[in-house]
């Protein structure tokens, strides 16, 4: 899991805001695991490959290399289906958390509101 | 096991409480009529709605055991098969007011361009009734319910008087707007049924945008609180909760005279009696109860003499583009969330500009979703990792725009659904088989669909999100199932007449989806609504004068 919670911190890192890993995209992953033998079967063996990956070219195990490394490891294989899925996932558990959407973003919706004003920029109106 | 049959013969059964079946009863029982209405589930509590729940707090509810209303029926308490290699997502809801309670409220009247379609192209039967036959009905459903949009009448798109205010643009929207109007393309207010005042005793939105999860105040319309609840209170109406229904019955001269139905959880058969039975469990649902409501007098399926029924299964067929407007790129998070959906709407075109296309038909287009939503999915689709891949979603947050065109699919007598008596359900009812395909001409419509949504993107300068301009999209995600019962003037090649009411028994009427002549490029509620309340107008005016 350590390997994992290494991915999910290199995709959506923390920076002036929370980062995946703060947000507990980890237990949002592992919940989704939990419900499929198949989606947890891709990630043992996409893991796996990552690991081979970071000690081949590093001589590290993926969850002791530094950020840059991680981060390097992860652009040489984005086109591999397993770092597609895991990034499409943290991007889902991310931008649905409370540090994502409302810190990160800025969301502020779901709210009562008496009137809906719309577009009041002027340079937008035709 | 035992039979128990109730002695009561009603005036009228009515199969569902959708958006069809509510206005049948709500209809009938103020003219008189006592009403019985087989729901195949059962009210939904507003207060256990999760609108207000944040995305955040979902999947906390989840794992403390918690759940949302169950809206949706589950496959194994109703399945259906598609053949091998093909799809079909069927989405149905069991239970009070039906899919209303969670339905898109894009309300749309069809114009003479979609009831006279097929006599301008060739392709199939025309409708038996015109925009003026209808228009009264629309303009009474807009007053009931409350539609809120623009009075802006086009030849694709009648406007109505009776429009409530609709909700101003989205910045997003005023884009693509301003951007469309460049090409030659108008952008109208939308028309949806969300109310933005209060409207006949029913709240105002207040702006939430969770419609999606059930509207915890009943700010738009669902078919139990505007029409059902209604209904009750003429005392002529009876509900019986979790009647799965089976076959409509017949007597030796093959005339309608009651139902068969099981209860979901017991599974045990009953039967009521009823000198009207009026179908309305939307399209696929109602067509498999007709398809098995076979008897001597009706060897094919009740009412099918002309082997219409099953046939000519008509959709939509869409597609999602999404773009960024350089305007809004990294600009402050305004609150997009207004009547939730679109505010804005592209009517049907193709037809104005003189220019013949190498299909029939058309579409329009929808654009729900533009700005700040409670997610960020299409961030999966931007290239990189780390704080730079971060940056670039936080700067295209607010600049989203989403473009939806619908395009009409044509009917085809072999886009179909059938029954087998080997293949049942639980109830030993045997199931739907969708068979369901596009063809050409939706292939050629979808090309000129994925060109102008990205000719419009491209005028707005948007950063366009990659798209596969081959995909068709699933079919039946539309949720628009139409034409397997078709009405039509010429009994051979229809089963319905224009008051969607059977030509070969005359005291069965079919008033939801399947009714339909055509799909149109529209969303069909607002026109379920107009034909079933027409309809039940002359069903009751037949029964007061004896005639049924």
């Amino acid at each position: 899991m350590e390997s994992l919670k290494a991915i999910i911190d290199t995709i959506i890192p923390r920076t002036e805001t929370p980062g995946a890993v703060d947000a507990g995209v980890p237990g949002y992953i592992e919940r989704r695991l939990v419900g499929s033998a198949t989606l947890l079967e891709t990630f043992r063996t996409g893991i796996a490959a990552l690991d081979a990956a970071a000690r081949s070219r590093f001589g590290a195990s993926l969850a002791a290399l530094g950020a840059e490394r991680r981060l390097a490891l992860l652009t040489a294989n984005e086109k591999a289906p397993f770092v597609a899925i895991v990034k499409g996932l943290t991007v889902d558990g991310y931008y649905t958390s409370q540090e994502g959407l409302t810190q990160e973003l800025g969301w502020h919706g779901n709210t009562f509101l008496a009137e809906f004003k719309g577009c009041t920029h002027p340079e937008h109106q035709s | 096991m035992q039979i128990r049959k109730t002695p009561e013969v009603h005036d009228v059964v009515i199969i569902g409480s959708g958006a069809a079946g509510g206005m049948a009863a709500w209809n009938l029982t103020r003219q008189g009529m006592r009403v019985l209405m087989l729901d195949a589930g059962a009210k939904f509590s507003r207060s256990e709605f999760w609108s207000h729940v944040k995305p955040w707090q979902i999947p906390q509810r989840i794992a403390a055991g918690q759940h949302p209303p169950q809206f949706y029926v589950d496959l194994k308490t109703a399945p259906y098969r598609v053949p091998q290699g093909q799809r079909f997502d069927l989405v149905r809801v069991w239970g009070r007011g039906g899919k209303t309670n969670v339905w898109g409220r894009v309300s749309l009247r069809y114009s003479d361009l979609d009831f006279t379609s097929a006599e301008r192209d060739g392709w199939e039967i025309p409708w038996p009734i015109r925009y003026r036959d209808i228009a009264p009905y629309y303009d009474k459903v807009d007053q009931l319910i409350g539609v809120c949009g623009g009075d802006d009448d086009q030849d694709s798109l009648p406007g109505s008087r009776y429009h409530l205010p609709p909700p101003a643009p989205r910045c997003g929207e005023r884009l693509l707007q301003k951007a469309a109007g460049r090409i030659g393309i108008r952008i109208v207010a939308g028309r949806r049924a969300v109310l933005t005042r209060p409207h006949n005793g029913h709240a105002a939105c207040h702006y939430c945008g969770a419609c999606g999860k059930g509207c915890d105040v009943g700010a738009f319309f669902n078919s139990s609180d505007y029409l059902i609840e209604p209904a009750f209170t003429t005392g002529r109406l009876r509900v019986i909760d979790n009647a799965v229904v089976a076959r409509v019955l017949v007597d030796a001269e093959g005339r309608a005279n009651g139902v068969q139905y099981f209860d979901r959880y017991t599974k045990q058969e009953q039967r009521v009696q009823a000198r009207v039975v009026i179908v309305a469990a939307s399209c696929i649902d109602s067509t498999r109860i007709l398809l098995n409501s076979k008897s001597r007098q009706h060897p094919n399926g009740i009412g099918n003499s002309s082997d219409v029924i099953g046939r000519y299964l008509s959709e939509q067929v869409r597609l999602h583009m999404f773009g960024f407007v350089p305007e809004l790129l990294g600009a402050p998070v305004q609150n997009d969330d207004g009547i939730g959906g679109e505010h804005v709407y592209l009517p049907r075109f193709n037809h104005r500009d003189g220019r013949k296309r190498d299909y029939l038909r058309g579409f329009g287009m929808q654009f729900w979703g533009c700005g700040a939503v409670d997610n960020a999915g299409w961030a999966r689709e931007l290239p990189g990792f780390g704080a730079d891949f971060k940056a670039s979603v936080r700067r295209r947050y607010p600049a989203l725009v989403a473009l939806h065109p619908y395009g009409e699919v044509l009917p085809y007598a072999d886009n179909r659904i059938t029954v087998q008596e080997s293949d049942v359900d639980d109830y030993g009812v045997p199931v739907a088989r969708i068979d369901f395909k596009y063809r050409e001409n939706e292939r050629k419509m979808m090309t000129e669909m994925y060109d102008t949504a990205a000719a419009i993107l491209k005028s707005a300068k948007a950063e366009i999100l990659p798209y596969d301009p081959t995909f068709m999209g699933i079919p039946g995600q539309a949720i628009h199932e139409h034409s397997t019962c078709r009405m039509g003037a010429n009994p051979k090649r229809s089963a319905l007449n224009g008051f969607c009411q059977m030509h070969d028994v005359r005291n069965v009427f079919v008033v939801d989806g399947a009714a339909f002549t055509t799909a149109s490029e529209k969303n069909p509620t607002l026109t379920i609504l107009a034909l079933a309340w027409r309809a039940t107008d002359y069903l009751a005016g037949e029964m007061k004068s004896k005639r049924l």
